[in-house]
């Protein structure tokens, strides 16, 4: 069974359109996924295409003037703002875009011990912080750091670490590997896997589909805030061929490895 | 024309230097990958090649000689977020005619469309922002381009059809680029030949 089920979701921002009329944009219309415990979904899709929306609606976390429609449950239960405000940050975890969202007014270890006591499960053995750490190949002396003396891979790992301790089921990585090069990026990639190993459900939303590839089971193809194409992620993999959408297709096509070809897909 | 890097040597402040001897010959209607870890000193170099620094060692050479150091720089820099290249308050009309105004022919074949040119830079994506960028930069004086992962936040379609691009307008207008990418698949597809730093 799915951990989180995700029916025709909607996202619709409203604008004031001059003094009294008021017009609602839909960012992201009907999509419909699931993820399993063990599994890792990629979320793809082009800039704009409403990849973090649908992350952020998952999380409860939309601006004001934005809401969602349709239907969301997690591990068989309605998934409605109290559910999502009690989920969040316990067995749902969301490791942000930016590394700008750690503190930076206090220490890498202050912050992971925040996340395990909001979590409800607070470090009371000692050496719990540098352990936490050392799984991801940072040094116990990281614990006593602050964020600016980080390294942007060193920080997307910091995050990392403090989704392990909150014990999180659910994983939702955006765009992890932002400015990152390919060593760490593949370091980042591999600490996702390895919470799919170890039980969780991961939803990495990343543009890089090279990368999101070497660990995902399955693809979602976002467009224009649609599912454009669900693929298993080895269809990518040799010609193409098992490939079914003609947007996936296109991105197949357009990889510099495969034939580097203009997108000339129907649209 | 050759733009050369000749024993460039880059440090800052007293510590171990970024960059000790490199040398670099990047020319006309050609492309040169450049490639190489985190912290390697790729992006230094590039702005070093376009006066952006002055290295501590070495020279930079055009034809052999030192470039002018006032009026229009050949040598144009496009970094991996255009945004920041950008003035947040100026619309994008503004800015693609900073240096000249814009060349038909040249927005058509970077896919700049006519209605964005109302808009400011927060209003358009990083794909398309980033084909400002290059149409910007790309005006008549421009005889070198400097590449710095300039579509690695961007799709592969965008990324392919903004490279195809480069490759005509370097061969049409015998602009040299280097290309700055981890990448290896990339720069394998655009360069002809790649160094690693």
């Amino acid at each position: 069974m799915s951990l989180l089920e995700i029916e025709r979701l909607t996202v619709s921002f409203h604008r004031r359109a001059g003094l009294l009329r008021r017009v609602n944009v839909d960012c992201v219309r009907d999509i419909s996924l699931a993820v399993a415990r063990g599994e890792v979904l990629a979320l793809f899709g082009a800039s704009g295409a409403g990849k973090s929306l649908v992350a952020h609606a998952v999380m409860g976390l939309l601006p004001a003037n934005a809401t969602a429609g349709g239907a969301m449950r997690f591990d068989g239960r309605l998934l409605d703002p109290p559910a999502q405000a009690a989920l969040r940050g316990s067995r749902i975890a969301l490791i942000p875009q930016s590394i700008g969202h750690l503190d930076p007014l206090a220490t890498v270890g202050q912050q992971l011990r925040w996340a395990a006591r909001r979590a409800g499960h607070p470090m009371t053995v000692p050496g719990a912080v540098e352990g936490a750490l050392s799984r991801f190949d940072l040094a116990p002396a990281v614990a006593a750091t602050f964020p600016h003396a980080l390294s942007g891979g060193m920080a997307r790992r910091v995050m990392l670490a403090m989704t392990t301790v909150s014990g999180a089921d659910l994983v939702i990585a955006d765009e992890p590997s932002n400015g990152l090069d390919a060593e760490n990026t593949a370091r980042v990639f591999r600490c996702l896997k390895s919470f799919a190993e170890a039980g969780k459900a991961v939803i990495v939303i990343s543009h890089d589909l090279s990368a999101a590839l070497e660990i995902a089971d399955r693809v979602v193809l976002l467009r224009d805030g649609q599912v454009a194409a669900q693929e298993r992620a080895n269809a990518f993999a040799g010609d193409g061929e098992a490939l079914c959408a003609a947007y996936a297709r296109a991105i197949w096509n357009a990889l510099p490895q495969n034939g580097f070809s203009r997108g000339h897909h129907e649209a | 024309m050759k733009l050369e890097a000749s024993a460039i040597g880059f440090g800052f402040g007293r510590g171990v230097p970024i960059l000790d001897g490199i040398n670099l010959a990047i020319e006309s209607g050609r492309i040169l990958g450049l490639t190489g870890k985190s912290g390697r000193g790729k992006s230094t170099l590039g702005k070093i090649l376009a006066r952006h620094l002055l290295p501590t060692k070495g020279r930079v050479l055009i034809d052999g000689a030192a470039p002018a150091s006032s009026g229009f720089n050949p040598v144009q820099l496009i970094h991996q977020t255009a945004i920041f290249a950008v003035n947040p308050r100026w619309k994008i009309g503004r800015i693609v005619s900073e240096a000249n105004p814009p060349d038909e022919m040249l927005m058509l074949a970077l896919g700049v469309r006519r209605q964005w040119l109302d808009r400011y830079p927060h209003e358009l994506s990083g794909g398309e922002l980033q084909r400002v960028a290059l149409l910007r930069s790309l005006t008549p004086g421009t005889r070198f381009l400097i590449a710095d992962e300039i579509t690695s936040m961007l799709d592969p379609i965008a990324q392919s059809e903004i490279w195809l691009a480069l490759l005509e307008i370097s061969a049409r207008r015998d602009i040299g680029i280097l290309a700055i990418s981890h990448d290896l698949a990339l720069l394998d597809r655009v360069a002809v030949q790649t160094v690693t730093l």
